[in-house]
C-alpha cells in the first residue's frame, strides 16, 4: 500500500463510519417513534378491551334489573287481580332517585308517574312488545316492559333510574381511576347536573371533546374503541363501548399512567438497552470495516512481496548464472595475460599486459558485483563469522583501492585508530567488500582533491566494539533527492554528468545489503558539489583485545609460506573442456618441473586415469557430458585411482558449493581465475618431494598512504629474496638524502636532462623496493623531463611539461621522505635481529 | 485464484446494493410491525336459493347486500342457486366458512332448518336469515314489516275502488301471508269501510297459471276492480292489465304497464342489509334474536304512483305513512278474526312475536274465493 491509497482510504472509512452512525441513529430514533405509535394503538387496543369488560359487568346488572322488572311485568299479567296492590306496594319501597310506572298504550299512566316516552329514544319498541333500555341524559336510566296478554301489549311498566343513582346502582364508577358515564348512540349530551365544574371543565376542552367525537365516529362500526388524547390536561385514554340492546353506550376516560403503568419504564430500558446494542453493533462494525481493510492492504502487499520475491529470485537465479558463465572466458583471458607478462620482457607489451589485466580486472569486479547481490537475493547467503586480524582487514581495503586513487592523481588519506583490537569475530571478507565497495565509489566520483578512509570503534561494551568504517571524499556529492535512491538496485545518480563513470551501480545496493545483514548501519552525509561521507558502522565482537599499534608485538612483515615449487617427476592431470584453460594451467606449471597430462573430457580423464596414476588430479567440476562429480565417482572406482586426491576447479566460490564438493569427494577446490602461486600452493600440499627456492610474501602490506609500499613488489625485484630485498631497501634509505640532493639541484638549475637521468634511476630503486607511488610519479616526471629534452619542442608541450614537472616535484621529494620512513619502519624489526615469523 | 483485481471494482456496489436492500427492510419491517396481528377483514356471505342473475326475490336480495358491502367496503362472497333440502346449503356454509366469512346470511326460508347443525358449529360467525323457526345463539332472524307497505297499499286499494270489491291473490294462509292480508284489510278498511277484500289461494308461492286463474275469477266473478297479490311471480299484473283493472304491485318495480298499476310496495334490500351488517360490524348481531325493519327504517316503500291515484289518496297514504314514523302500530285493538273472536281487545296491540309465529287468521271481514 502506498501512502497515497492509505491518505484516500482513511477519510473513506471514517465517512463508512459516520454514514453508519447515522443510518443507525436514524433508524433508532424511526424504532422509538414507532414503538411509541405501536404502544399507543396496543394500549388503545387493551383498553377498547377493558371497556368491553367494564361493559360486560354493567350490561350484566342491567339485564338483571330488565329482569326483575320482567317478573314484575309477568305476575302483573298473571293475576290481574292482584295486579294493583302489588304496584302499589312496589312503588312505596323505591328508593331514592328511582321511580315506576305502569303505562297505558295511549302513554296515560295507570299508576306512578307520568311518563313522557318520546323523551327516550327508542323507548316505542316497547309497544310492539320489546323490553327496552333506555337512557337520556339528565332524564336518566329507563327500563321499560310490556305487559302481555295472550299475545298482545296490555300495557307497559317502566323504572327510571335517575343520573344521579346510576353510579351507585350499576357501578359506573367503581373502576378506580377511570371515569365512566352513560351516553346516548350518536349524542354528545352530559348529565351536567351530576358532574362537577372539574370534570365538566375536562369534558368540555376541545381536545377531549374531539377525542369522543372520535371514539363515538368509531363505535357506529364497531362494539368498542378507545383513543390516546394528549393535551392540556395530560395524557388520558378515551374510550366507549355500545351497550348492547339499546341506544346507548358507556363511555369513559382514564389517565394514561393508570394503563401503562410500569410498561413505559420497561419500554425505557428496552430502548436504552437497545441504543447500547445498537452501539456496540456500531462499534464491532467498524472494527471490522477497519480489520477488513488492513487484513485486504496487508494481504495486496504479502501478494505484491511473494510476487517481487519470486521475480527477485527469478532475476538472482538468472544473474548468477549469466555471471558465472562470463566469469569463465574472462578467466581465460586473465590466465592468457598472466602469461604474456611472465613470457616477456618487453616493457611495451608488459604495460599492455598490465592494461588488459587492470581491464580484466574491473571486468571481473563488475561480474561479482552482479553475481554478489545476485547471490544475496538468492536464498544461500549467509554471513560466516570467524576471527580475523583487524590489521589485514584494512591493509587488503587499502592496497585494492589505492593505486587507483593514486592514479587518478588524489590523495589518499588512511587515518587509522591504532587502538583498535587486533582481532575481530567477523564477516572479514564481507566487511573488506563493504571497504572496498565505499572506497572505490568514492574514487570513482572524485575527480580532484582527497579520499580519506578512516577506520576507528566505538566501544559497545566489554567483548563488543561498534567498527567504524568511514569514507569521505571531495567529489560530486549527492543531491538531496537522490539520498533515498541511493541504495536501489541499478540506479546511478546524475546520470548525464557521470556518464563517464564505469559500475553496474550495484555498489552501494550490495554494501547497503551486507551492512544489513550484519546488523550494522550505513549513513550519508553529502554536500552537492562538495563531496559526500559514508559511515559504517558494525557490531563486531572481540577476539583480541590488543591494540594494532601495540610496541613489541607487531606483526611480521614477511610469511615464508612457500618456496616456489618444483617437483620433478610428479605426475598431475588436468581435466577442463575448456582448452584455453588446458593450455593456461600447463604455463603456469611450467617452472614446477611437474609433469602435467592434460584433457578435454571426463571420459578422456577416466582413460588416463585407468592407463597410469597420478599424484594429483585437477579437475573442472562444470563439463559437458560427464561432470566433475559424475568423473569423481567413476574414476574411484579405478584400481590405481582410490586414494588420489582430487582438486575441483570452479567458479563457483561460495561456502556451500565448497561444503558441496567436499560432500562429493574432491579433496579441495581451486577457484577459477587460477592463478599461479595459489596453484603452486595447492599442489604444493598434494605433490610430494618438492623443494625449492624459499620466497617470502609479505604478510601484511602497511600500504597507508601514498607512497604505495608494495613489498611483494620489492620481493619481486629481489627474486623472492627476504636479504636480498632488505639489503635494497637500506641502501635506498642510506642514500635517499643524497638523491634528493641531485634532485632538488637538477630541479632549481632547469637542468632537466640530468634531472631525467636522476628521477629514471630514482624510479628503478624505488620500484625494487616496491614504492609504487615513488615509481609512478618518478616515470611522470621522467617523461615530463625527456620531454624538455627534445630538440624542436612546441610552446604547448613544453607548457604542458613544464607544468607537470613543476606539479609534482615538490611531491616526489615528500614521496621520498615518506618511502623512506616507510622503509625504515620495515627495516628496523629486522635490524634489531627479531625472528619473523608467522604466528599461525 | 482468480485475478483479484477484476473482483474488486465489483465488491463495491455490492457491499452499497446489500447495504441499502438492508436497511430497506429494516424500514420495512418497522413500518409494517404490528402490535396485534391484524385481524382479517371480515368476509361477509350470502347463499341464496335461485339464480341471483335473473330478476325477482334473488337478483333484488343481491343487489341489497351487494350495495350495503360496498358502503362498508367488506368484500363478498355468493353461493347461489343454493336447492333447499340437499344439504347444498350446509356445504355453502362450510365452504363460505373456510373462505373466512364472518357473517353469513341465508336468504332463503328453509336454509336455517336444514343447516341448523352447520350454523351451530360455527359459533364465532354471525348468521342472519328470514325465518323465526330456528333458535341458535349465534342465529338472528331478520325481518321486513312488509304489512306495513300492504297497510298503505290497502288504503289505496280502498280510496280507488269503484266496485266495491277488491280482489286479492295469495299463495296460501300461512303467517306470512296473513298477516299482509290482515294489514292490507285494515288498510282498505280505513279507506273505504264498505269496502270489501276476497282472497283467493292458489296454494302456491309461484303458480302462474293458477294466480291468474284465481284472478279472472276475482274480476269476472267477483267484480273486483282493484287486484292485489302475494307471489313470487307476476302473473296477476298481467291478467290485471288484460282484464283492464287497477291492480297493486309486490316487491319489484314493475315497468312497462299502464296507469292500472297503481302503485308497487317496494323492500330497501340494501338499507335492510345495510342495517344487518352494521348490526354485525358492532358486534350486536345476535344481541336481539328477531329484528324487524318497517317503513320507520325505510326499509319498506312505496313506488310512485300511477296518475289514477288522485292526490286525496296520496295524503291519505302519506299520513298513514307518518304515523308509522311516530311508532303507531297496524294491528291495534279491537281486532276480531272471520270467526267472530277477539283477537286483540281495545287498547292492546298485537305484539310483533305473536305477528310472527301466531297470525293463523283472517281478519273480520276478509273473504275468501271458494
Amino acid at each position: 500500500m502506498t501512502r497515497l491509497e492509505n491518505t484516500v482510504r482513511l477519510p473513506r472509512i471514517i465517512l463508512e463510519i459516520v454514514v453508519l452512525l447515522l443510518s443507525l441513529f436514524a433508524i433508532g430514533l424511526l424504532v422509538q417513534h414507532r414503538m411509541n405509535a405501536l404502544l399507543h394503538t396496543s394500549l388503545e387496543h387493551s383498553v377498547a378491551n377493558s371497556s368491553r369488560h367494564i361493559c360486560s359487568v354493567v350490561a350484566e346488572r342491567l339485564t338483571r334489573e330488565l329482569a326483575i322488572l320482567r317478573q314484575t311485568a309477568e305476575s302483573l299479567s298473571d293475576i290481574p287481580e292482584e295486579a294493583d296492590g302489588k304496584f302499589i306496594s312496589m312503588q312505596r319501597n323505591l328508593p331514592a332517585g328511582v321511580t315506576i310506572g305502569w303505562m297505558r298504550l295511549d302513554g296515560s299512566s295507570m299508576y306512578g308517574e307520568e311518563l313522557w316516552r318520546e323523551r327516550f329514544p327508542n323507548f316505542s319498541m316497547v309497544f310492539r312488545g320489546k323490553e327496552v333500555i333506555s337512557y337520556r341524559a339528565g332524564h336518566g336510566l329507563i327500563f321499560a316492559v310490556p305487559v302481555l296478554s295472550h299475545g298482545n301489549v296490555q300495557s307497559v311498566i317502566w323504572r327510571l333510574f335517575d343520573d344521579t343513582v346510576l353510579e351507585d346502582v350499576f357501578g359506573l364508577s367503581e373502576h378506580g381511576d377511570t371515569f365512566l358515564f352513560l351516553q346516548e348512540r350518536n349524542s354528545h349530551s352530559l348529565p351536567r347536573e351530576i358532574l362537577t365544574a372539574e370534570e365538566l371543565a375536562f369534558l368540555d376542552s376541545p381536545e377531549i371533546v374531539d377525542g369522543y367525537d372520535n371514539v363515538r365516529d368509531q363505535l357506529s362500526l364497531q362494539k368498542a374503541a378507545a383513543v390516546l388524547v394528549d393535551g392540556v390536561w395530560g395524557k388520558h385514554f378515551l374510550f366507549g363501548v355500545n351497550l348492547a340492546g339499546s341506544e346507548c353506550a358507556i363511555m369513559g376516560h382514564l389517565p394514561y399512567a393508570a394503563v401503562v403503568g410500569d410498561i413505559t419504564r420497561i419500554y425505557d430500558l428496552l430502548i436504552k438497552v437497545g441504543a447500547l446494542v445498537l452501539g456496540l453493533f456500531a462499534m464491532v462494525s467498524i472494527w471490522l470495516i477497519v480489520m477488513h481493510s488492513r487484513a485486504e492492504q496487508h494481504e495486496i502487499r504479502s501478494r505484491e512481496e511473494s510476487l517481487h520475491a519470486e521475480a527477485t529470485q527469478a532475476k538472482s537465479e538468472f544473474l548468477a548464472g549469466v555471471s558465472h558463465d562470463i566469469r569463465t572466458p574472462i578467466n581465460v583471458i586473465m590466465g592468457m595475460n598472466e602469461m604474456i607478462l611472465r613470457k616477456t620482457s618487453d616493457a611495451e607489451i608488459i604495460s599492455y599486459a598490465h592494461g588488459a589485466r587492470r581491464a580484466g580486472e574491473s571486468l571481473i569486479a563488475l561480474v561479482d558485483d552482479v553475481f554478489n547481490l545476485a547471490y544475496m537475493e538468492s536464498s544461500g547467503f549467509r554471513i560466516t563469522e570467524k576471527p580475523y586480524r583487524t590489521v589485514s582487514f584494512i591493509g587488503d581495503a587499502v592496497t585494492m583501492i589505492k593505486p587507483e586513487a593514486i592514479h587518478k592523481g588524489l590523495h589518499f588519506i588512511v587515518d587509522i585508530d591504532r587502538s583498535l583490537p587486533r582481532e575481530l569475530m567477523g564477516d572479514c571478507l564481507r566487511i573488506q567488500q563493504i571497504a572496498v565497495n565505499l572506497l572505490s565509489n568514492a574514487v570513482k566520483y572524485t575527480e580532484k582533491g582527497h579520499v580519506t578512509f578512516r577506520v576507528a570503534y566505538e566501544p559497545l561494551n566489554l567483548d563488543h566494539i561498534v567498527f567504524v568504517i568511514e569514507v569521505r571524499d571531495t567529489g560530486i556529492g549527492i543531491h538531496e533527492d537522490d539520498r533515498s535512491k541511493l541504495f536501489h538496485s541499478f540506479q546511478r545518480l546524475d546520470p548525464l554528468k557521470n556518464r563517464h563513470i564505469d559500475g553496474t551501480g550495484l555498489g552501494l545496493v550490495i554494501t547497503s545489503e551486507l551492512v544489513q545483514r550484519m546488523q550494522g548501519t550505513i549513513e550519508v552525509k553529502s554536500v552537492y558539489g562538495q563531496g559526500s561521507v559514508f559511515t559504517v558502522r558494525l557490531p563486531q565482537k572481540i577476539v583480541d583485545a590488543e591494540p594494532i599499534a601495540s610496541k613489541g608485538k607487531r606483526p611480521p612483515l614477511f610469511q615464508k609460506v612457500t618456496g616456489t615449487l618444483e617437483a620433478d617427476g610428479a605426475n598431475v592431470l588436468v581435466v577442463d573442456d575448456n582448452e584455453l584453460n588446458l593450455l593456461l594451467t600447463r604455463r603456469l606449471l611450467e617452472r614446477t618441473r611437474i609433469r602435467v597430462d592434460t584433457c578435454l573430457s571426463g571420459q578422456e580423464a577416466l582413460e588416463k586415469l585407468a592407463a597410469k596414476p597420478y599424484d594429483v588430479v585437477l579437475l573442472d567440476y562444470m563439463m559437458p557430458m560427464m561432470d566433475g562429480a559424475e568423473t569423481l565417482r567413476r574414476a574411484r572406482v579405478l584400481p590405481n585411482c582410490r586414494k588420489t586426491p582430487f582438486i575441483a576447479f570452479t567458479a563457483d566460490a561460495t561456502e556451500e558449493s565448497r561444503k558441496r564438493l567436499l560432500a562429493e569427494g574432491f579433496e579441495d577446490l581451486l577457484t577459477k581465475p587460477v592463478d599461479g602461486a595459489k596453484l603452486e600452493a595447492m599442489l604444493a600440499r598434494y605433490v610430494s618431494g618438492t623443494n625449492g627456492r624459499t620466497q617470502y610474501f609479505p604478510v601484511h602490506e602497511p600500504v597507508l598512504d601514498e607512497v604505495e609500499l608494495d613489498i611483494s613488489l620489492g620481493l619481486d625485484a629481489s627474486a623472492g629474496s627476504r636479504e636480498i630485498y632488505l639489503e635494497l631497501a637500506s641502501m635506498f634509505v642510506k642514500q635517499k638524502d643524497e638523491k634528493k640532493r641531485a634532485l632538488e639541484n637538477a630541479f632549481l638549475t632547469k637542468d632537466w636532462p640530468e634531472y631525467a637521468i636522476l628521477v629514471h634511476a630514482l624510479k628503478s630503486s624505488a620500484m625494487s623496493v616496491g614504492g609504487r607511488g615513488l615509481a609512478r610519479i618518478a616515470e611522470k616526471l621522467e617523461n615530463a623531463t625527456r620531454e624538455l629534452t627534445q630538440k624542436d619542442l612546441s610552446p604547448e608541450i613544453e607548457e604542458t611539461s613544464l607544468t607537470s614537472v613543476y606539479a609534482h616535484h615538490e611531491t616526489l621529494m615528500r614521496y621520498c621522505d615518506e618511502l623512506t620512513e616507510r622503509l625504515k619502519d620495515v627495516l628496523a624489526p629486522e635490524e634489531n635481529g627479531k625472528e619473523v615469523q608467522n604466528p599461525e | 485464484m482468480p485475478d483479484s483485481r477484476f473482483i474488486r471494482p465489483l465488491r463495491w456496489p455490492l457491499f452499497s446494493l446489500t447495504a441499502v436492500a438492508m436497511i430497506i427492510a429494516i424500514l420495512a419491517v418497522i413500518l409494517m410491525f404490528e402490535a396485534f396481528p391484524k385481524r382479517p377483514q371480515p368476509k361477509v356471505g350470502f347463499i341464496t336459493l335461485g339464480d341471483i342473475k335473473e330478476p325477482g326475490w334473488n337478483m333484488s336480495n343481491y343487489q341489497g347486500i351487494e350495495r350495503a358491502c360496498e358502503e362498508f367496503k367488506l368484500p363478498l362472497l355468493v353461493r347461489d342457486k343454493v336447492p333447499e333440502h340437499g344439504g347444498k346449503c350446509a356445504e355453502a356454509i362450510k365452504d363460505l366458512a373456510n373462505e373466512g366469512c364472518q357473517l353469513i346470511i341465508l336468504a332463503s326460508f328453509g336454509f336455517a332448518r336444514e343447516a341448523r347443525q352447520t350454523i351451530a358449529d360455527f359459533p364465532q360467525i354471525a348468521f342472519s336469515t328470514n325465518s323465526a323457526e330456528v333458535q341458535l345463539r349465534n342465529l338472528t332472524s331478520n325481518f321486513v314489516r312488509m304489512y306495513e307497505g300492504r297497510y298503505l297499499t290497502g288504503i289505496i286499494a280502498g280510496q280507488q275502488t269503484r266496485s266495491g270489491v277488491i280482489g286479492y291473490v295469495g299463495a296460501m294462509p300461512n303467517d306470512e301471508v296473513n298477516r299482509g292480508l290482515n294489514a292490507f284489510t285494515l288498510g282498505v278498511m280505513r279507506a273505504n269501510p264498505k269496502a270489501r277484500v276476497i282472497v283467493a289461494w292458489t296454494g302456491a308461492w309461484q303458480d302462474p297459471a293458477k294466480e291468474k286463474e284465481n284472478a279472472r275469477r276475482l274480476v269476472r266473478e267477483k267484480g273486483a276492480d282493484v287486484l292485489a297479490y302475494h307471489q313470487d311471480d307476476s302473473a296477476v299484473p298481467d291478467l290485471a292489465e288484460a282484464e283492464g283493472v287497477d291492480f297493486i304491485g309486490f316487491n319489484t318495480p314493475l315497468f312497462g304497464y299502464s296507469e292500472h298499476h297503481l302503485v308497487s310496495i317496494l323492500c330497501r334490500w340494501d338499507i335492510y342489509y345495510s342495517d344487518v351488517v352494521r348490526r354485525f360490524l358492532r358486534e350486536e348481531h345476535n344481541a336481539n334474536r328477531i329484528n324487524w325493519l318497517g317503513v320507520d327504517r325505510g326499509v319498506v316503500m312505496l313506488s310512485n304512483y300511477s296518475p289514477r291515484v288522485d292526490v286525496e289518496t296520496r295524503a291519505v297514504v302519506e299520513s298513514a305513512r307518518m304515523e308509522f314514523l311516530r311508532d303507531e302500530v297496524v294491528f291495534s285493538g279491537p281486532l276480531r278474526d272471520r270467526e267472530g273472536n277477539m283477537r286483540c281487545p281495545a287498547g292492546e296491540v298485537i305484539a310483533d312475536d305473536t305477528l310472527l309465529k301466531s297470525m293463523d287468521w283472517q281478519l273480520e271481514g276478509v273473504e275468501i274465493l271458494d
